[in-house]
């Protein structure tokens, strides 16, 4: 195995315990929301079924159930965000570790005999990993929570629409993209952050207190460098079709992520500081 | 041989090296001497590319320092290098998987030389068990150069004695090494160089076995003149 495949296996292993923790909070969050949301409903309709009301009746005032009232509800945003969010703060949390703490395991990194860039790219491959696991996560509680409709709601009531379908439009297409193309927009997007964030990272750790005002200038820079299509489509009033536009868009990205990643090489070879 | 020539180094507006130079060769103990922020661990840490520097250079065999380089030189700081949520054996197999010089029949022996179990966790370790730890990761390396910094700091008699034991044994025997200490007591006996600093320049370097015989001082005399000057 090689150096930069065991270094990724080594990342994982690092965030295992608390990703595992994790995932669990996530599942009994949502499926115990789920299983509130759907029993409310049942109880709902037998309430109004005792009351003598019709199904056309019921189904007129109440709606079919399916997947999309769990994900239409704020509770089920909530549990996504609680994957989100430490998931963000650990994107600096995985270089700051290796500097802070009991030992200074940077030291025993940076001597490795391998490329600096493989701590770099391997880190990046790690989020990226947690990232699709959680995704995979939730689309198993998808499934999980369409399966608990169709065993606690009639089928009557039930739409049994596919929950792929009703992703469609909702803001859940940002981490589970319907098309292709799609997924490598978003996901290119987050390989642009995550690498200028990492960027940002290094620059604060080579230059310190002065680092911290590089940085910030450095990830403006990237904003504005990044938009500068949208800029320009603005200026001119609809200068670029709309594909000219995302295709300017995809050109600018990779402008970023290219200079993040050889910004990136050179602080990490001739830079940083232990 | 490892060249140090001219290095130049500033943090924020201060001036730190001044323009150090001085060599270390294999099979010799080169001593850094000097006090508290002298610029001793920013010299180590120079030649081992965890700082940058401002100008001047560092030959190791008379090349530039690179990934290749790592599996030839190592360095053994003053604080562990290891998560320490590892067990000594998981730290010993995690060398094992990168460091394609690691001598796995020495860190056996080494074990039982500091009389360290590996299935304790670092964290739980004495700091004098945390300094053995440290000192098995670098010398189980089959390496040319050995720097290390303060190998003696905050650890206890017994502790000190098992280190000291270290250089007069075939695990520093014909390897280059650059130790950094204040504990001269410990090793003055052993050194074949020293490096006397401060502020950040070398005041005077030269060959202990020479000084003893042509002038008949010893470390410590010579650094009494040095630094009293």
């Amino acid at each position: 195995m090689n150096n930069f495949l065991k270094l990724v296996h080594f990342e994982l292993k690092r965030f295992s315990k608390l990703y595992m923790g994790l995932i669990a909070i996530i599942a009994v969050a949502q499926l115990l929301i789920a299983l509130i949301i759907v029993n409310m409903y049942a109880s709902d309709i037998n309430r109004m079924l005792a009351q003598g009301k019709s199904s056309f009746e019921i189904l007129g005032k109440m709606g079919k159930m399916s997947i999309g009232n769990i994900m239409n509800n704020n509770l089920f945003y909530m549990t996504l965000m609680v994957g989100a969010i430490p998931l963000i703060i650990y994107m600096f949390f995985i270089w700051y570790r290796d500097w802070f703490g009991k030992s200074s395991f940077i030291y025993r990194l940076l001597m490795l005999p391998t490329n600096r860039m493989n701590l770099f790219y391997s880190k990046a491959v790690a989020m990226f990993l947690f990232i699709f696991g959680l995704v995979a996560v939730q689309v198993l509680l998808l499934q999980v929570e369409h399966w608990i409709i169709g065993a606690i709601v009639p089928r009557d009531y039930n739409s049994n629409l596919d929950f792929l379908n009703l992703i469609d439009g909702s803001p859940l297409t940002v981490i589970l993209p319907p098309t292709l193309e799609q997924f490598f927009l978003s996901y290119g997007v987050g390989a642009m952050l995550l690498v200028t964030l990492f960027t940002a990272v290094l620059l604060e750790r080579s230059f310190r207190l002065r680092g911290i005002v590089i940085a910030i200038l450095y990830c403006v820079v990237a904003g504005v460098v990044f938009f500068i299509p949208l800029f320009i489509q603005n200026l001119t009033e609809g200068y670029f079709y709309h594909k000219e536009e995302v295709w300017a868009l995809i050109v600018s990205g990779l402008v970023v992520t290219i200079c993040g990643i050889t910004l990136s090489n050179y602080l990490l070879k001739r830079k940083i500081t232990v | 041989m490892i060249e140090v020539r001219d290095i130049k180094k500033r943090y924020g507006f201060k001036s730190v090296l001044n323009g150090v130079s001085f060599t270390a060769a294999k099979g010799e103990i080169t001593c850094l001497i000097g006090i508290n922020g002298t610029g001793k661990t920013t010299i180590l840490k120079s030649i081992m590319g965890l700082t940058p520097f401002r100008s001047g250079e560092v030959l190791i065999d008379g090349k530039h320092l690179d990934k290749h380089a790592y599996e030839k030189i190592t360095y053994i700081p003053d604080t562990i290098t290891m998560l320490p949520s590892m067990r000594i054996f998981e730290a010993l197999d995690f060398m094992k998987d990168f460091y394609s010089c690691w001598n796995a029949e020495r860190a056996e022996e080494l074990l039982k030389f500091f009389k360290l179990q590996g299935s304790d966790r670092i964290s739980h370790l004495s700091k004098g068990n945390t300094a053995k730890v440290n000192m098995l990761l670098g010398l189980a390396l089959d390496v040319d150069y050995l720097l290390m910094d303060e190998p003696f700091s905050g650890i206890d008699i017994f502790s000190r004695e098992q280190i000291a034991d270290v250089f007069t044994s075939h695990l520093v025997e014909n390897r280059g090494v650059i130790i950094t200490t204040h504990e001269l007591n410990e090793i003055e006996h052993l050194i074949d160089k020293a490096v006397l600093l401060d502020g950040g320049k070398v005041l005077k370097e030269f060959q202990t076995e020479d000084m003893r015989e042509q002038e008949g001082k010893s470390v410590v005399d010579v650094m009494r003149e040095v630094y009293n000057q």
